[in-house]
């Protein structure tokens, strides 16, 4: 029972990971960046400080994670760019919401 | 939507003139979203005095100022839409300064220029709107001569605060 309860959570783990690696491909490519994915922490702040991206570079984020990942963020919701992880992390609640109502 | 906007219209929509207006005519438009136009190249044309002076060709920047200028009216448009009006015979009774006062900035472009285009030469240029957020909306651009691509990428553009 605790091995496969630690599967599950090895599984997620590896899972999240994978995703983290997807964001920070997009947004190299989106970005025409000088950056390997590992370089970039997940947790660092994306805009001013950290990657010191702009609001131009937010359009074209959100662009790119609308075709790569096929969920919309709206203007309204800055908060989704402040990091690796909160770009994740949007990505999985929307497409957990999109499970949940199939 | 199949329209004809010629320099009356188009002077109507967009604040440049002479020698900085490079649309002769606008052919078809989705209203605040795609748009077709024309920009007929000519020796006559002030860049080639000094691009190059042994060998004209239209410099790229300029091609992307006709694809801004393009999206610009594609933009307008809704505009219009939104000031109820739809029928662009109806732009006569407009003031100029009203609609080409919301013409907003080119903020990135980015576009490859894939063959150099010289005077006689029809540029017919395709602009489609993308997805906006906040101020900034992405736009995909397309010129073709003969319907060969010379310039293809993307712009990104602000609105006028």
């Amino acid at each position: 029972m605790e091995n496969n309860l630690k599967e599950i959570v090895r599984e997620k783990i590896s899972n999240r990971n994978k995703l983290n690696n997807q964001v920070k491909e997009m947004i190299i490519n989106e970005l025409n960046l000088e950056l390997k994915p590992e370089e970039i922490e997940d947790d660092a702040p994306l805009f001013g400080m950290g990657l010191g991206l702009d609001s131009i570079d937010a359009l074209e984020i959100a662009v790119g994670v609308e075709e790569t990942f096929g969920v919309a963020i709206s203007d309204t919701q800055m908060e989704v760019f402040r990091s690796i992880n909160t770009v994740a992390d949007f990505i999985q609640s929307e497409n957990e919401g999109l499970n949940d109502r199939v | 939507m199949k329209v004809f906007l010629g320099y009356e219209e188009i002077c109507k929509m967009l604040p440049h003139r002479y020698p900085f207006l490079m649309l002769d005519y606008v052919s078809d438009i989705v209203i605040g979203k795609e748009a077709i136009g024309i920009k007929n190249v000519t020796i006559n044309e002030p860049f080639f005095s000094g691009h190059f002076p042994q060998k004209p060709i239209m410099p790229g920047v300029m091609i992307v100022e006709a694809l801004a200028q393009l999206t610009a009216i594609a933009y307008c448009s809704k505009i219009l839409e939104k000031n109820g009006i739809t029928n662009f015979d109806e732009l006569k009774n407009i003031d100029p300064e009203e609609i080409a006062s919301h013409v907003g900035y080119l903020v990135e472009a980015n576009v490859k220029f894939k063959k150099p285009v010289i005077p006689g030469e029809q540029l017919r240029l395709k602009v489609v709107l993308g997805k906006s957020f906040g101020q900034l909306t992405q736009v995909k651009v397309c010129a073709t001569v003969n319907n060969t691509i010379v310039a293809l990428g993307k712009l990104i553009v602000s609105e006028k605060e």
